[in-house]
């Protein structure tokens, strides 16, 4: 890629550490900081450009030239100001914008409407990154098996066919499957394969499910005799990002216990998870973690809020027995030294989001693009416009070709998997799973301004 | 679906004087309302624009699918046109200059023809021998390759 102009509003850890990365790369980076201790850092380390000021004053974002940039990268810890900074940029010209949002419920659940208002291409949650990881590392799975769309309402993931079941016995069109959920993908040696009704799942197949969470365990149960069992899990921590993990677990076989210190939380959680222990504590404290014997589970995740406590109730959890522990750190730069002390899966969300940010940047600015089985096949999101071809089309009339899927429809704050006799509308926003021969068709039929 | 059928020998231009994407879609738009199948050449030119400015229909290799609904079609048409080296700048996905035109345009009721055509014609695009179609210097030509090359590409449906 030639050398682009980016604009990164807040050199905290993201920022600092995505504006040392493109800078590095030849590109011509602006960074916009308000902290001074910060300024001095960037000015002194960095090949960039300072401008000293709030990005989310009118003069600052035009000061940092943000109109003739590529990219406008908002990544202060300000959420609000994230946001309005975005639509500023878009007023001076900017070309595309990102916006990190640090909570996943709010903002993020509804992440396309306020993609629309401020006029951001993406934005992000550090939060849902993390959950998503966490998630991700208990299951056992690569990144790629679990991914979720729409602000996690709708998720995909990958299933093993192992022997007979529903859904090798037939032909795609003439299975049952559960309301809302679509094969979308089935991977065959290694040949990936985007399925039309015709096709036949065989066992010794990895199926990718799209649909709802809930409906996905569902299907879960329908193609497999035994349904993953995830084993006991210990979340040490109910905080938002706990909870946020718990609600995920909610709707697949784990046996879960939630320690908590305080008790008014405690409380709630308890009344919150019904089907999950929630214990009254200390997760750093040895006696208890033994005496509730946390050493028989097979996970554990340190989400206290507190780099050290993380660390230290895990390197505890480990020591009891567990196999896997996961904490979840603040700070980036220790998390090297963690990982010597023996604690593998430890992890930022801010590196997290940084690497998405750059991910986002390498795929040309492609928002959600998940590459299926090395670019064989992408996830695409695409808006309807008026002059859209497929715009009033119902799925049925637009009959997609085989290697083209419409996975999802997201209306507003409503979601759903569409079947044939769905109307496609201007204003939706869909998610595409296209096989790379059908991107041409893809290009025609759904074009996507701010996809080109 | 054999895209053949929704053309016809006075819908192909060879070569097709135009020299930019603008004079380009205007060339397309009076010579469908010359043939009589729109009544309004702007408007037809306004709907091709709009199209482009939403994302261009350049699909790589010199090919460029531009289209629209329209009223008043009774069915959906594919014209045709050649323009001469080095072609023209259309914003392409591959950014190769566009030599190659296939315009689609169908009537409004029809949103699923209109579709189908399109599908077919990206799939044309993929499978056929755009080269042989590129090295054309009459209308008789083209319209020959385009003959000997589609069979009923049935396009199958999706996953429903």
């Amino acid at each position: 890629m030639e050398a682009q102009r980016y604009v990164v509003m807040g050199a905290g850890e993201v920022g600092y550490h995505l504006a040392r990365v493109l800078a590095n790369e030849g590109n011509n980076v602006t960074v916009i900081e308000r902290d001074p201790g910060r300024q001095l850092r960037v000015s002194e380390e960095l090949d960039v450009l300072l401008v000293a000021g709030d990005g989310g004053h009118y003069s600052v974002l035009e000061e940092a030239g943000v109109g003739d940039c590529d990219l406008f990268i908002a990544v202060s810890s300000n959420d609000n100001a994230n946001l309005v900074a975005s639509l500023l940029a878009k007023q001076l010209g900017a070309r595309r914008s990102v916006v990190r949002v640090s909570s996943a419920e709010g903002i993020f659940e509804q992440r396309h409407i306020y993609e629309e208002h401020f006029r951001a291409d993406l934005v992000l949650s550090t939060q849902m990154l993390t959950t998503s990881r966490i998630l991700n590392q208990i299951r056992g799975h690569n990144t790629m098996a679990v991914e979720t769309y729409a602000g996690g309402r709708v998720q995909l993931r990958k299933l093993h066919l192992e022997a007979e079941s529903l859904l090798t016995r037939r032909a795609l069109k003439d299975v049952e499957l559960p309301r809302h959920s679509l094969v979308v993908a089935l991977f065959r040696g290694g040949d990936l394969i985007i399925p039309s009704g015709e096709d036949r799942p065989q066992p010794g197949d990895d199926a990718l499910i799209l649909g709802k969470a809930h409906v996905i365990s569902q299907f879960e149960g329908m193609v497999s005799d035994r349904p993953e069992d995830l084993g006991k899990i210990v979340i040490a921590g109910g905080g938002q990002t706990g909870r946020t993990v718990a609600r995920a677990l909610e709707h697949l076989k784990a046996k879960v216990t939630m320690i908590e210190r305080d008790r008014s939380r405690a409380e709630e959680l308890a009344a919150r998870f019904p089907r999950f222990e929630v214990l009254h504590g200390d997760a750093t404290d040895l006696a208890l973690l033994q005496a509730e014997r946390v050493g028989d589970a097979r996970t554990f995740v340190a989400l206290l809020g507190n780099d050290e406590a993380d660390v230290l109730a895990c390197l505890l959890a480990q020591e009891l027995g567990v196999g896997q522990v996961i904490a979840m750190v603040q700070r980036t730069e220790t998390s090297a030294l963690w990982r010597r002390l023996g604690l593998k899966s430890v992890f930022s969300p801010r590196s997290l989001a940084n690497e998405w940010i750059h991910q986002y940047i390498k795929n040309g600015f492609s928002a959600n693009i998940v590459s299926l089985s090395h670019g064989a096949a992408q996830v695409v999101e695409r808006r309807l416009f008026a002059a859209s071809p497929v715009a009033g089309a119902t799925l049925a009339e637009i009959s997609p070709p085989r290697g083209l899927i419409v996975g999802t429809v997201v209306r507003g704050t409503k979601v759903f998997v569409p079947s044939g006799g769905d109307r496609l509308e201007v204003g939706d926003l869909v998610i595409l799973f296209v096989k790379e021969e059908e991107m041409p068709t893809v290009q025609l039929l759904f074009p996507d301004p701010s996809s080109s | 679906m054999d895209i053949l059928e929704f053309t016809r020998p006075d819908l192909v231009f060879c070569p097709l004087p135009a020299t930019d994407a603008q004079s380009l879609l205007r060339a397309f738009a009076e010579r469908l309302h010359g043939a009589g199948l729109v009544m309004d050449s702007e408007d037809l030119l306004r709907r091709l624009v709009d199209r482009e400015n939403l994302g261009s229909t350049g699909i790589g290799d010199a090919v460029a699918v531009p289209h629209c609904k329209v009223d008043g079609l009774a069915k959906p048409i594919l014209s045709l046109g050649l323009v001469a080296k080095p072609g023209i700048e259309f914003r392409a996905v591959d950014g190769i200059p566009v030599r190659l035109f296939f315009t689609v345009i169908s009537p409004d009721q029809a949103p699923a023809e209109h579709l189908k055509v399109l599908a077919a014609v990206s799939h044309w695009v993929k499978s056929g021998p755009v080269d042989r179609m590129l090295g054309c210097r009459r209308p008789e030509s083209l319209l020959a390759v385009l003959a000997e090359t589609t069979q009923a590409q049935d396009v199958p449906v999706a996953n429903r």
